[in-house]
């Protein structure tokens, strides 16, 4: 927080050394997860990083609001998320149905055709992407550095068995929708 | 374990532990068994291999890192952001700015609920008084020819009979004279008829009898309509009789 704080010398944020600080200290390690949870929902890098800079400015602006400071990452995953589906929905459904036309014309051609890694994405994202938005957030979490039950728990502020059976339920739709492909093609 | 009889019991249980959704106990019977069992060991490959496929998809998606120009931009519109109004951790003060907004409805609300109760409050009553003359008079409107003729004809008697019922009598609960509703012309008639009334005991006898004979002629309705349809005007004096001509 020095550097910023040096930045802007004089300002609000330079009477306060220790709240300075722990911001600087959550500026090292939280926008590499709000920029993969906005990449989960998004699938664009660029689109990922301006979510994410959204993200963390947000949470510089109502940081001294935060009164339990430990709930910060969780605060900043829902933010990140929210921010995220909002861009998506803002985004053209006309590129969105193109796109789909796509996967499912690739779908119908069977899985001899899907051999390239980035089309066995498209297939997991459009399975993602159908997923209830509260499966979708545990599945996405958990994906992210390989969160466990418990850290997902904490992320998104739910009991732990909560947590546990959208992760199954979620893991059960998506092995329903791309279970098709391992049966094509068991080497994968 | 006889997997025929029990398939569709342990695909499912197969199922669940390669979803991450078995408890311990039903876990390693469940290793115990595949390890016996070759058909459901292939299940259980083939559920493992499904929860890789879709774990890995998903960790694909989502893998990444910001790049190198991601902090710099960050810290570049963080430095150009006005600085937060307070740095406080005041609780009080979260609440002041959280409800200031509240509290401006509120007070809004508040002046407009003590206004609308000062505008009730604060309206006249009305008494309610018994229907005065004015609700008969106008049903008697007599025609100008009529109201030129009732100066000559000033017995009171002579005045209809509805007339007659549209002077209120006194009454004890109101204290003020009543209103009526007099139509030009008639004035001395009536007040005539009032005193009258009031003066002494009303023969009403004498005062039916009187009322029936000069009566009738003043009771012509044709005369009334003389104005909205003046073809008519000839057939109603005519009906008067020749004694007018």
């Amino acid at each position: 927080m020095d550097a910023l704080a040096a930045s802007f010398p004089g300002s609000a944020v330079s009477q306060d050394a220790s709240l300075e600080r722990e911001f600087e200290r959550r500026l090292a390690d939280c926008p590499t997860l709000a920029y993969r949870v906005a990449l989960g929902v998004l699938r664009n890098p660029v689109e990922a990083e301006d979510v994410a800079q959204e993200a963390m400015l947000r949470a510089y602006r109502n940081f001294h609001r935060l009164r339990d400071r430990e709930r910060f990452r969780s605060w900043l995953v829902r933010t990140a998320w929210r921010l995220a589906l909002d861009r998506i929905r803002a985004a053209g459904r006309r590129e969105r149905r193109e796109h789909a036309a796509f996967l499912d014309g690739q779908r119908a051609a069977g899985i001899e055709n899907v051999t390239a890694a980035r089309e066995f994405e498209r297939q997991v994202a459009r399975a993602l992407d159908a997923l209830p938005e509260k499966l979708r957030l545990v599945m996405t979490l958990a994906a992210i550095e390989g969160y466990n039950t418990s850290e997902v728990a904490k992320l998104t502020g739910l009991p732990e068995g909560t947590v546990k059976s959208r992760l199954f339920l979620a893991r059960k739709k998506l092995a329903e929708s791309l279970e098709w492909i391992v049966k094509r093609n068991p080497s994968r | 374990m006889d997997c025929q009889k029990k398939s569709e019991q342990m695909i499912e249980r197969i199922n669940d532990f390669a979803l991450g959704e078995l408890s311990p106990k039903r876990e390693l019977e469940l290793l115990a068994h595949v390890a016996e069992c070759e058909a459901c060991r292939e299940a259980y490959d083939h559920a493992k291999a499904v929860r890789s496929l879709v774990d890995r998809g998903v960790e694909t998606l989502v893998a990444g890192e910001p790049s190198a120009q991601f902090m710099a931009r960050l810290r570049a519109r963080i430095a150009s952001e006005p600085a937060p109004k307070s740095w406080s951790w005041d609780a009080w003060r979260v609440g002041e700015q959280a409800s200031r907004q509240t509290l401006s409805y509120a007070l809004g609300a508040l002046v407009l609920a003590t206004l609308l109760i000062v505008v009730v409050m604060g309206l006249p009553r009305r008494h309610v008084s018994a229907p005065d003359v004015a609700e008969v008079t106008p049903t008697i409107s007599p025609s100008p020819s009529v109201a030129t003729n009732s100066p000559k004809t000033s017995a009171i008697p002579e005045r209809p009979r509805k007339k007659l019922a549209s002077v209120p009598a006194p009454s004890p609960r109101i204290q003020r004279e009543p209103e009526v509703l007099v139509p030009k012309g008639e004035l001395l008639a009536v007040v005539q008829f009032y005193e009258e009334v009031h003066s002494r005991p009303v023969d009403s006898e004498r005062l039916y009898a009187a009322q029936q004979e000069p009566q009738k002629p003043l009771e012509l309705k044709p005369i009334e309509i003389t104005p909205l349809e003046p073809l008519e005007t000839p057939e109603a004096d005519s009906d008067k009789g020749p004694g007018l001509f």
